[in-house]
C-alpha cells in the first residue's frame, strides 16, 4: 500500500501561503500544491473506519497508524488493529522498495505469525472499504493530465473544478477511473470533494473532506479529520475519522518491522 | 483440583491489578457456544456435543521493557468429560532489549508458511481430541524462547526443558483408533486383552529440546531455515504379543505409546510474485530410538491469490496446496497414521465475501494415494462487531479398501453451528 491515504488527502489539504493566485494556476499546479502537504518524515494518528451498508448496518474498525519516509521518499505504513475485538491485535505493514513495489505482510494473533501478502492491483479496497489502494496512493503526477473546467460552490466554499484523467496507457489499464473531478477551494485550495467516474463513463464514487484543520503543533501542516466516501451504485459508505495526528514526531525506524508488527499493542 | 485453584489464584491476582491500574492491563478473550451433530450413529459413542469455551487474555502494557501476557481456556463439553478442562494456554513474559527479545513461560510456538499442515511446526504439540476442530488448539510449551535481530535476519533460539504431548482423542471419542477384539497367532484365534502403556520422556535435564531457525526478508522473498531436536509430540505405536492363556483362549497385546526423540530439519519460503504468493515449507524427520520408523521428508507447496473489487463485497481469497511425504527405502505408512496423515493430498480453500457481513468458504482435501477425501463448507455470519455466527459442514468418505483417515472416518461426518463472541 503506497502512500497510505495520502492521495485523498492530497486532493483535501493545501499548503496555506505557499501559493501563487489562483487566476495563475492551472490544473496541474493547483494538485501540486497539495502534495506539498505531504513532505514530511513521520506521521501517527488514530482512525475509525466506519463501513454502512445499503440496509444502513453500521462495522467499524479502529486502528493506530504510523508512517515514515526514508530520503527517497519511499513510504513505510504500520497499521494496529485496536478495536473490535475480533480483530484486535492484528495488523498491517507495507513497506515500499520503489515507487512501483512494495512488501505487505499482515498479521493475526490466532496465528502467531505473519504472513507476506500480495500487493493486488490499484483497483482492489483497502480494508474491506469503499476506499481502494488507488485512492488512497500518493497521485503520481506525472500519470494523469489536469484540467480546470470551472467553478462550483460546495457546501458554501467556492472552488475550482479540476478534472484528472488517467494520462497514459498503464495508468489507464490499472486504474478503476476513467476521470476524476477535484472541487477545490479558491480561498485555501483544501479539495472539498471528489466525484470518482468508472469506466463506463458514469459517476459512481464521491468522496467528501470535512473537519479540516492545521495539524497541532505544526503550522503548515493541515488534514481533513473526516473522510466520507459513499458508492452509489450499492448505496455502502465509509467514513475515516481521525485523531491524535502528530506530524514529524519521533517514531523509531524499527517500527516498520515484522517484529514490532507481531508485538502486542 | 489443585491445578484449578492455582489457575483461579493467578486470575484473581490479574483482576485484583486491574482494578488498580486498567490503563496497564487489558482483558480480552472470547466465548463460545457449539452444537455439533454427528450424520450417522455410533452404538457407545458420541453422537451429539454440546460445548461452552470461555478464553480470557490478560496483557500487560505498562512498560516498553517488558510486559506479561496470560491466556486461560475454560472448556465444558457437555457430552464429553474428557474434553472438559480449565487449562492455561499461555503464561509468559517478554523482555524487550534493542536488538533481541526474549520471551519466558508457557508459550505456543507456531512455525511455517503454509496453511492448515505445518510439517515444520515441530515445537508445540496440538489438541486432537476433536480431529476436526483443531483451530486455536494449539498447546502451550515451557520455553526460553530469544529472538536476535541483525537487519532483516533473524535468530531464534528455543529450549525448552518439559516435555508436553499432543491431546490424542479419548476411547470414548469417534477418532479413537478401532483395536480388534481377536487376534490370529500362529493359525490361532484368540480374545485379545490389550495393554496400552504410555512411554513419555523423564522430566529431567537429558531430555531437553531445543531449536534454532535462522530467518532472512529480502523484497519479495521470505525464507528460513530450522533445526529441532527433541520429542514428537505423537507417540509412535509400538505392539508386540504378550501372555498366551490357552485356556482361557486369550492373547494380551501390548501397546507401547512411545513419545520419541527425533531431529528436524526444516526450511521454508514465502514468495511474492505479482499478484500471487507461492510459499512453500518442508521438512526432514530423522527418528531416534524407535525400530520400527526411518528418516521421512514432509513438504507443502502453494499458491494463493485474493480477488477483489471496489467495494469488498465479493472479495475471493484463494489457496491451493500440495502435500507430500517421501519416506526412506520406499517404506509404506497406515492411511490412519498421526504422524503420516498427508502423504500425497491436494488441498484446495475459496473464502468470498457474499456481502459486506456474510462470509463463505469452502475447504476440501483430496488424498490421491488413498482415494478418499475430505470437504468442509463453512458460512459465517457477522451478527455485530465481535458477534459471529458460523454454520458448516464436515464431509469426509472415499474408498475404504484403501485404509486412508478421511474414508476410514466416513461415520465422522457432521454439522455444527458456532456462536462466538469476541471481547
Amino acid at each position: 500500500m503506497k502512500k497510505l491515504f495520502f492521495s485523498v488527502l492530497a486532493t483535501l489539504i493545501m499548503g496555506i501561503g505557499s501559493i501563487a493566485s489562483a487566476q495563475q494556476l492551472t490544473g496541474l499546479q493547483i494538485m501540486k500544491e497539495n502534495d506539498k502537504q505531504f513532505d514530511f518524515k513521520t506521521e501517527v494518528s488514530d482512525m475509525t473506519m466506519e463501513l454502512i451498508n445499503s440496509s444502513n448496518k453500521k462495522r467499524s474498525r479502529t486502528v493506530e497508524r504510523f508512517s515514515m519516509k526514508d530520503d527517497a521518499g519511499l513510504l513505510s505504513t504500520l497499521i494496529k488493529f485496536l478495536q473490535p475485538a475480533d480483530v484486535k491485535g492484528s495488523g498491517f505493514l507495507s513497506v515500499e522498495n520503489s515507487k512501483d513495489d512494495e512488501t505487505r505482510y499482515l498479521y493475526l494473533p490466532a496465528l502467531r505469525k505473519s504472513r507476506r501478502i500480495s500487493t493486488g492491483e490499484d483497483s482492489d479496497s483497502f480494508m474491506g472499504s469503499d476506499f481502494t489502494y488507488e485512492d488512497i496512493d500518493e497521485m503520481v503526477m506525472e500519470d494523469y493530465s489536469f484540467k480546470l473546467i470551472g467553478s462550483e460552490t460546495i457546501n458554501g466554499t467556492d472552488c475550482h473544478k479540476v478534472e484528472a484523467v488517467p494520462s497514459n496507457e498503464e495508468r489507464k489499464k490499472i486504474s478503476g477511473y476513467s476521470k476524476s473531478i477535484y472541487y477545490v477551494s479558491k480561498d485555501n485550495f483544501i479539495v472539498n470533494k471528489v466525484d470518482f467516474y468508472d469506466k463506463h463513463g458514469e459517476l459512481f464514487k464521491i468522496l467528501k473532506g470535512t473537519n479540516i484543520k492545521a495539524v497541532p503543533g505544526t503550522t503548515n501542516f493541515y488534514r481533513a479529520y473526516t473522510l466520507t466516501m459513499e458508492n452509489l451504485k450499492t448505496k455502502h459508505k465509509t467514513i475515516l475519522s481521525y485523531s491524535n495526528i502528530h506530524i514529524n514526531t519521533d517514531v523509531d525506524e524499527e517500527m516498520f518491522s515484522v517484529r514490532m508488527l507481531e508485538r502486542g499493542n | 483440583m489443585k491445578t484449578i485453584k492455582i489457575i483461579l489464584a493467578l486470575f484473581s491476582i490479574c483482576l485484583y491489578h486491574l482494578a488498580f491500574s486498567q490503563d496497564k492491563y487489558s482483558i480480552s478473550g472470547f466465548a463460545e457456544l457449539d452444537h455439533i451433530s454427528f450424520l450417522k450413529e455410533k452404538d457407545n459413542k458420541i453422537n451429539s456435543r454440546n460445548q461452552g469455551i470461555l478464553q480470557l487474555d490478560v496483557a500487560s502494557n505498562f512498560s516498553s521493557k517488558y510486559s506479561f501476557f496470560s491466556s486461560i481456556e475454560f472448556r465444558n463439553d457437555l457430552s464429553d468429560e474428557t474434553r472438559d478442562r480449565v487449562y492455561v494456554d499461555e503464561l509468559y513474559m517478554d523482555l524487550f532489549f534493542k536488538k533481541w527479545d526474549l520471551r519466558v513461560g508457557k508459550q505456543i510456538i507456531s512455525w511455517g508458511k503454509a496453511d492448515g499442515f505445518n510439517p515444520m511446526n515441530t515445537l508445540s504439540p496440538t489438541d486432537y481430541s476433536d480431529v476436526l476442530d483443531t483451530e486455536d488448539e494449539d498447546i502451550g510449551i515451557f520455553a526460553l524462547n530469544g529472538k536476535f535481530y541483525l537487519g532483516s535476519m533473524e535468530l531464534q533460539l528455543v529450549y525448552s526443558t518439559l516435555f508436553t504431548s499432543s491431546l490424542l482423542p479419548s476411547g470414548t471419542s469417534r477418532w479413537q483408533v478401532g483395536t480388534e477384539s481377536t487376534v490370529n497367532i500362529q493359525g490361532s484365534n484368540y480374545n485379545t486383552i490389550y495393554n496400552i502403556n504410555v512411554s513419555k520422556p523423564v522430566d529431567k535435564l537429558s531430555s531437553s529440546q531445543f531449536a534454532i531457525k535462522l530467518s532472512q526478508q529480502f523484497n519479495n522473498l521470505d525464507f528460513s531455515l530450522a533445526y529441532f531436536n527433541g520429542y514428537n509430540h505423537i507417540p509412535q505405536l509400538i505392539q508386540s504379543v504378550g501372555t498366551i492363556d490357552n485356556t482361557a483362549n486369550t492373547a494380551e497385546i501390548n501397546i507401547e505409546q512411545k513419545y520419541y526423540r527425533h531431529q528436524v530439519i526444516s526450511g521454508d519460503f514465502s514468495l511474492a510474485l505479482g499478484k500471487y504468493i507461492f510459499k512453500g515449507e518442508g521438512s526432514l524427520f530423522i527418528p531416534q530410538d524407535i525400530p520400527v520408523d526411518d528418516q521421512y521428508f514432509q513438504y507443502v507447496v502453494g499458491l494463493d491469490r485474493t480477488f477483489s473489487n471496489v467495494i469488498a463485497d465479493n472479495n475471493l481469497f484463494v489457496i491451493i496446496q500440495w502435500m507430500h511425504e517421501i519416506t526412506n527405502n520406499g517404506i509404506s505408512y497406515a492411511g490412519r497414521d498421526f504422524n503420516h496423515l498427508f502423504q500425497k493430498n491436494i488441498m484446495c480453500r475459496l473464502e468470498m465475501d457474499l456481502s459486506s457481513s456474510t462470509t463463505l468458504s469452502l475447504q476440501g482435501m483430496y488424498a490421491i494415494e488413498y482415494e478418499d477425501y475430505y470437504i468442509r463448507p463453512e458460512l459465517t455470519y457477522n451478527i455485530s462487531d465481535g458477534l459471529n455466527l458460523s454454520l458448516l459442514a464436515d464431509l469426509l468418505g472415499g474408498n475404504d479398501d484403501k485404509g486412508g483417515l478421511f474414508s476410514g472416518y466416513s461415520d465422522n461426518g457432521r454439522v455444527q453451528a458456532k456462536l462466538k463472541y469476541s471481547f
